[in-house]
């Protein structure tokens, strides 16, 4: 993605869309990903609830997943998650075409 | 029809404020300022503007409040000195920033310790790099025209940048000395009308003040406020040149200290 040069910005880093927050993927910043694991999860969304991001997917009405586009890996799913059906883990485990 | 009048330098402000008519002032009392927010305050309970006025807590509130009627889209004025001013920093630099042309009559006075009400510049020095603009002003007079100048400049498409008028604490403040003021109708002309770039009150148009701004976009918005001050020796001549023409004054961008 091409960035605009100052000339084309709105002045002072005023937005003139609303709700273009989605744009921003801020999943980059995460250290450590929440792994969830459907075969313990009982839907209670908790998980959700607690979510400071809105990164809890869901689909029919049940827990679907995590969002890794937003998930910034702050924990509290995982913590507050009743059945341990979230597990924390490092970054690391998960990269691509390093080793 | 010009008329000549005895005021302090302070007195001279309120004057010019009552005849800007601001949408909004949020201010704090503070020596040697007091006295401006202490007239302004009796325009305002005597109907005499249709400013609402903010009295807040403490300076970093009444920049806060500033800051957030301008980006409403109001016209917005306020006054200060010295810890006043310093108690405004971090909210001072956001005005700038966000590009909201706040005048701000500021009373300069000794930064404490020691405690001192009087003169030293060190209160808006310590402003220097906050990205408003300062005009300095001698005489009740300067403090006059420079508050109404201010506006012009402040507003002006091509800066919409805060501005401090910066009058001397007591010397200038609490003088009494002849002033000519301008009939209303003419500083009234002569700032127009306010058209504010963004307002948040623009409820059609939804907008966002204040985002995170990082390594991506942050220089650039820097380079337009940069570029927006680079502006401005030309269009405070051009604002000079105008107001010369109604009062017969000049208000050169630099003045010698011994006149010739």
């Amino acid at each position: 993605m091409s960035l605009k040069g100052w000339r084309d910005l709105p002045p002072a880093g005023v937005i003139l869309e609303a709700g273009n927050a989605s744009k921003y993927k801020t999943g980059t910043w995460r250290s450590i990903r929440p792994v969830w694991d459907v075969s313990k999860c009982i839907s209670c969304f908790m998980c959700w609830l607690h979510c400071p991001d809105g990164s809890i997917l869901v689909k029919d009405g049940k827990v679907a997943g995590i969002n890794y586009d937003y998930c910034k890996g702050c924990g509290v799913c995982a913590s507050i998650c009743p059945k341990s059906a979230i597990e924390m883990k490092p970054e690391s485990l998960f990269e691509e075409g390093e080793k | 029809m010009k008329k000549r009048v005895p005021l302090t330098g302070n007195a001279a402000a309120a004057e010019a404020m009552r005849q800007i008519n601001p949408d909004v002032v949020a201010a704090y009392p503070i020596t040697p300022q007091t006295e401006i927010m202490m007239t302004f305050a009796e325009f305002v309970a005597d109907g005499l503007v249709d400013t609402e006025l903010v009295t807040v807590e403490s300076e970093h509130s009444a920049m806060s409040a500033c800051v957030g009627a301008a980006a409403a889209g109001a016209r917005v004025m306020t006054a200060t000195s010295a810890q006043g001013l310093a108690l405004m920093h971090e909210v001072v630099y956001i005005a700038s920033a966000l590009r909201l042309p706040i005048v701000m009559c500021v009373v300069n006075r000794a930064l404490s310790a020691p405690i001192n009400i009087h003169c030293d510049h060190a209160d808006t020095m310590a402003e220097r790099d906050s990205g408003w603009i300062q005009i300095y002003s001698e005489t009740a007079q300067e403090v006059y025209d420079h508050t109404i100048l201010a506006l012009k400049l402040a507003e002006h498409e091509d800066v919409r940048l805060p501005v401090m008028v910066c009058q001397d604490g007591f010397i200038t403040s609490h003088g009494v000395e002849p002033v000519e003021v301008l009939d209303d109708d003419v500083v009234k002309n002569f700032i127009g009308e306010f058209k504010p770039w963004y307002p948040l009150l623009d409820t059609d148009n939804p907008k966002t003040y204040g985002a995170l701004d990082l390594f991506d976009y942050y220089f650039e918005h820097k380079r337009q406020q940069f570029e927006a001050m680079k502006n401005v020796p030309r269009v405070y001549e051009e604002a000079a040149k105008e107001l010369s023409k109604i009062t017969g004054r000049q208000y050169p961008k630099v003045e010698g200290v011994f006149p010739r």
